[in-house]
């Protein structure tokens, strides 16, 4: 039995026209593949190494050998930035992950047992009272410098705004007569809330999780610019930058690119996320 | 009304008391001993001993939460582990100077940019500069802060030396000065923050333009241009004011960032400082000033919708 209030045939059909349409989602979506291209076949692509050390060839600006130019230890940039990558996407990714999982529990819980809803509707609140970056460095204060530590504090930042969207997902959904009928035909709550309340929110989910992706990159790169992210030795986007702005005056390129690279990514991911909402909500349609 | 602004009041309470909960639970999960910490390497077992039981640290966790909730109850943040052992809400007062001028100055140039810019995107709406204008929003909100303040001090400070690199001027400085200083990182914070304002600017200018009052003013010959203006940005104001709100509420979070590249001695420098040395008092109650100002800055931006809309009643 299909309870589904649109079918993934359709939405797929939808979205691929869409992009079809629309020539700026396409390259955008281009973008996010070619630099996780990159970031996980780094090895392949740079004839380079992210992390040996050549004094001889300190602080060069680019050109046809070092693309990017080389940071301070002589070690060429190009590798370093789509090694980078490697970790804010894959931080990004997961927290998405983290966020998208707690955050549906929550806000399923919260928006169907009305109970539990002004507790956790005051949790949400008042974890929204945080700034993002501000939340996010107390938390790395006390856990260690690792890429599952960032995930978790990202996580945790993010779970709030997952939750709020699919509380309010849930609260329209709750009162829809299929779900009313389920009731009656005594369907158990555990299958209600997975049958038919999550699978009728995941369109809001999907669209809120493509924007997660994009603010975790941002804050991801935020952490380990203030130093407060993943262990230093493992290249970040945020943390060549951080290294690079002792040098802003003399190698100026060495924040250049992994900046950049941030904006196109994150840029990308918020437009596919537009595009994404487009698709999902038909009613938000017309401003596009 | 009155009974809505004591539920929102009530609603605020609520909300605040969860914060501090949870400052409290972050506070709670440092690994090591708070005691140890501010006493040093140096120091002995028993004077880490006489701390912990000073500082509570010996009591049950039920009785370490309630006092610290009555503590925040009558203004004590605790003190500083490292900065002199200052209590921290002095310090937090100290710094809060030139973070309320830096998100002051950010919070105009979010406006100056992003108001005028929805406008015009509406009015030229699904035309090139409509685009343009929209790409560039969303180009702006997807820079990092810090990154866009490199690249300003590199070309306004170290290649055209318009504006100081980094600093709050001298510890003697004048007004003029302070707000020099100001000028790069509130246009930076400005920049990244009036994507938002923008976009809403124009979404809500898109919606009015259908009105029916819109079509009896084109109806009865204006032109496009005072029709925008008078007619639809006056009513667009409101709506547009919630945003500017919400802006206002995340600057708090971007000062943190953007303090720390410019070495600006405000709370968000504190903050970056603080955690980098885990100065856990200070971290503490930082969060819970910044988490209640986004509070009070919400509720003030509600009462004032209230008041500027005779239409909004509750």
């Amino acid at each position: 039995m299909s309870d589904r209030l649109s079918d993934d045939g359709g939405i797929l059909k939808k979205a691929f026209s869409i992009i079809w349409q629309r020539k700026t989602v396409a390259v955008c979506l281009l973008i996010i593949l070619v630099i996780a291209f990159l970031a996980v076949f780094a090895d392949v692509v740079s004839p380079h190494s992210a992390t040996a050390i050549r004094a001889s060839r300190r602080l060069r600006p680019p050109s046809s050998v070092n693309w990017f130019g080389t940071d301070e230890y002589g070690r060429d940039l190009f590798t370093r930035v789509i090694v980078g990558g490697r970790t804010s996407l894959l931080i990004g990714f997961l927290t998405v992950v983290f966020s998208c999982f707690f955050g549906t529990i929550l806000g399923i819980v919260g928006g169907y047992f009305r109970k539990v809803d002004m507790i956790v509707n005051r949790i949400i609140d008042a974890m929204m009272a945080f700034p993002d970056i501000l939340l996010a460095i107390t938390l790395m204060s006390v856990l260690s410098p690792s890429v599952s530590s960032v995930v978790i504090a990202l996580g945790i930042v993010y779970t709030p705004r997952v939750a709020r969207v699919a509380r309010a997902s849930t609260l329209v959904v709750r009162e829809l007569a299929y779900v009313d009928a389920a009731r009656v035909l005594g369907v158990s709550t555990p299958r209600i809330l997975v049958q038919h309340i999550l699978r009728n929110i995941t369109s809001p989910l999907i669209v809120q999780g493509t924007f997660i992706f994009a603010y975790a990159i941002l804050a991801e790169a935020g952490l380990s610019y203030l130093g407060a992210g993943v262990n230093p030795e493992i290249p970040t986007w945020g943390g060549i930058i951080n290294a690079g702005q002792t040098y802003i005056g003399k190698a100026p390129w060495i924040m250049w690119f992994p900046g950049l690279f941030i904006v196109l990514t994150v840029f990308s991911l918020q437009l596919s996320g537009d595009a994404l909402r487009d698709v999902l909500d038909p009613r938000l349609r017309k401003e596009c | 009304m009155k009974i809505y602004l004591l539920k929102r009041l009530v609603g605020m309470i609520a909300v605040m008391f969860m914060v501090a909960t949870i400052t409290f639970v972050i506070i709670r999960m440092i690994p090591g001993d708070p005691a140890g910490l501010m006493l040093g390497p140096d120091a002995t077992a028993a004077d880490v001993a006489a701390l912990r039981a000073k500082m509570g640290l010996d009591e049950s966790i039920w009785s370490q939460y309630l006092g610290f909730l009555g503590d925040i109850l009558k203004g004590d943040l605790g003190n500083s582990i490292f900065l002199g052992g200052l209590p921290v809400l002095r310090i937090l007062a100290d710094r809060a100077e030139p973070t309320i001028a830096l998100t002051i100055v950010s919070i105009v140039i979010a406006c100056l940019v992003g108001i005028p810019s929805g406008i015009l995107s509406a009015y030229k709406r699904g035309k090139i500069t409509d685009q343009a204008t929209i790409s560039v929003a969303m180009l702006l909100a997807s820079a990092p802060s810090f990154w866009m303040s490199l690249v300003f001090i590199q070309f306004f400070a170290v290649r055209l030396g318009w504006f100081p690199a980094s600093g709050y001027g001298d510890p003697g400085a004048g007004f003029f000065d302070r707000m020099y200083h100001l000028i790069l990182p509130g246009i930076v914070l400005g920049l990244v923050n009036s994507a938002l304002i923008t976009r809403f600017t124009r979404t809500t200018m898109l919606d009015i333009l259908e009105d029916d009052y819109i079509r009896t003013a084109r109806a009865k010959g204006l032109g496009e241009w005072p029709v925008i203006m008078r007619h639809a940005f006056k009513n667009a104001l409101i709506p547009i004011l919630t945003v500017v709100g919400l802006t206002l509420a995340l600057l708090l979070g971007g000062a943190v960032v953007t303090e720390t590249v410019f070495n600006i001695p405000g709370i968000g420098n504190l903050v970056v400082s603080s955690v980098l040395r885990r100065d856990y008092p200070v971290i503490g109650g930082s969060l819970l000033v910044i988490a209640g100002a986004y509070v009070l800055v919400n509720l003030a931006v509600d009462i004032l919708y209230l008041l500027v809309d005779p239409r909004v009643k509750y």
